[in-house]
């Protein structure tokens, strides 16, 4: 007979599995324990029939591109006599498919069939929307395959500048000296073995750690797991080669969940190597760097024909500065005296012109004053009104003739 | 509705409203919003219980009353959530609010990039 309802323990138990995953990669205060590491990766391999490999622990997923690069394309032309040509030698092909058919056929797909014979329907839609898909997309969707697609894509168009923002300062320096003007090639990562992972161990965990379901495989899960948290971000698993990827040092996002920061990076490594998004979207590190040494100019952003460029340089300089650049003009005031007798004074502004990458519109604000700090407040409104209380009012639930509060802080 | 408590403190409005709408379910208090940066958070503190229905955020505030406060998260410890004393502010002053059912809300900004109503968080 199936489980077909959780006791308020076991119902508790969701948030706090579900919390422990996110919280093991988002907390960005676990770093990879080599040792460990080490183990489970040998175990892996040996799961998978393979010898164990050449284990090699970088910084960044962009370091173990390197890395890769270098083992199987630079050594092997540039010193063809010496030890490294032998471990060349001894490196087979790229194995993510192996792996990822074995774990998931002989762990993966196994536990989920007992969770379906015993489970009911109702608990494992619970289970796998709390759990699984709520983790797949904070940290499968939103941040592995963020970042794995900026270097692929980076690699692949051979854009170094954005491939190591910090080039100048760091450890990027020698390497691109080592590699001089050869391209580098990208090479598929784990489809196990990775932080994209965590939805489905942890949606199997709760049911195991609950003993809510009993299987012979467990064993063989918990080794998997313990190789998740072992502080692996990813991995490149070559026959005889296994290319390892330390966590992140800073991960900012926003509210959606979505890799987002106008201050700097949203993603950071140990090594330097580094993203910029904002909602997301991977935009180029120079919009930050000029952003605050002052040299976004109004000439610089009307001559921008990348609109999510564009898009870009609006959220990192802030309305505020936006406003300023673009030299927006008051064309609506109004006073409203508020149900409390405080009167409130707000401002309507638009850009003189027009700007096509936002449908041939102003650029429009309201202007607000805190009757806390005094501090002037900018929200940006939709670029049809005229009328400053219309336009505060649509950034509310109220309608214009009810804008006026009786408690104002 | 006319004559119903209404009130903005930064980001934040609420209303009165007549009812906690049905299907609203009981949920843990929290912070009613709170600033990715800043490490300010607008919070609800003394006799309140919170609800939540299709992302609402609903509170019912008992015959105690409640202090609406906006207050930096390292000034705010579990024992604060039953007190409607005042807390160290951060920027915008506190408010009592009387017995009675409030919905919140978090002022939204215009994205002219997204073209979508887009929440304030400071």
């Amino acid at each position: 007979m199936k489980l077909e309802t959780l006791t308020p323990a076991q119902e508790a138990k969701i948030p706090e599995i579900r919390n422990y995953w996110l919280n093991y990669i988002l907390s960005c205060q676990n770093r990879l324990d080599k040792e460990k590491a080490r183990k489970g990766i040998e175990w892996m391999y040996n799961y998978c029939g393979k010898k164990p490999p050449i284990i090699i622990f970088m910084d960044s997923p962009f370091g173990c591109q390197v890395a890769a690069n270098f083992f199987l394309k630079f050594f092997e032309n540039k010193h063809p006599a010496n030890i490294w040509a032998n471990i060349r030698a001894n490196i087979g092909a790229n194995i993510w498919d192996n792996i990822w058919a074995n774990i998931r056929a002989n762990i993966g797909d196994n536990i989920r069939d007992n969770i379906w014979a015993n489970i009911g329907d109702n608990i494992r839609d619970n289970i796998r929307d709390n759990i699984r898909a709520n983790i797949r997309a904070n940290i499968g969707d939103n941040i592995r395959a963020n970042i794995g697609d900026n270097i692929r894509d980076n690699i692949r168009a051979n854009i170094r500048d954005n491939i190591g923002a910090n080039i100048g300062a760091n450890i990027w320096d020698n390497i691109w000296a080592n590699i001089g003007d050869n391209k580098l090639t990208h090479y598929e990562t784990s489809w196990m073995g990775n932080v994209g992972n965590y939805g489905w161990v942890a949606y199997i965990d709760y049911f195991l750690q609950l003993k809510l379901i009993h299987s012979d495989r467990e064993k063989d899960f918990n080794a998997f797991k313990d190789l998740l948290l072992s502080g692996v971000f990813d991995m490149i698993q070559f026959d005889g080669l296994c290319i390892v990827s330390d966590m992140p040092t800073q991960i900012v996002r926003n509210a959606a969940g979505r890799l987002h920061n106008p201050n700097g990076p949203s993603v950071e490594f140990k090594d330097g190597w580094c993203q910029y998004n904002i909602n997301g979207r991977i935009l180029p590190s120079w919009i930050w760097e000029k952003a605050a040494s002052g040299e976004i100019t109004k000439e610089l952003f009307l001559t921008e024909s990348n609109s999510e460029i564009k898009g870009g340089i609006y959220e990192v300089m802030g309305q505020k500065r936006m406003m300023d650049l673009l030299g927006a003009i008051e064309v609506d005031t109004r006073t409203i005296t508020h149900r409390n007798g405080d009167l409130e004074v707000l401002s309507l502004l638009k850009t003189k012109e027009r700007f096509q990458e936002i449908g041939n519109e102003p650029f429009a604000w309201v202007k607000m004053i805190c009757p806390s700090t005094g501090t002037q407040y900018l929200q940006g409104v939709e670029p049809h009104h005229t009328n400053a209380l219309d336009a505060i009012a649509s950034l509310s639930p109220f309608k214009a003739e009810e804008y006026s509060f009786d408690l104002r802080s | 509705m006319k004559n119903v408590l209404r009130g903005h403190q930064g980001d934040v409005q609420f209303t009165g409203i007549k009812s906690i709408p049905t299907g609203a379910k009981k949920i843990a208090n929290k912070p009613i919003a709170l600033g990715e940066h800043s490490g300010h958070m607008h919070v609800l503190t003394g006799d309140v219980q919170m609800f939540e229905i299709e992302g609402r955020i609903i509170c019912a505030v008992g015959a105690d009353g409640a202090r609406l406060q906006h207050v930096h998260e390292s000034n705010f410890s579990e024992a604060c959530w039953k007190t409607t004393n005042e807390l160290q502010k951060a920027d915008h002053n506190s408010h009592l609010l009387p017995e009675g059912n409030y919905e919140f809300y978090i002022q939204n900004s215009y994205n002219p990039y997204s073209r979508l109503m887009e929440q304030v968080i400071d």
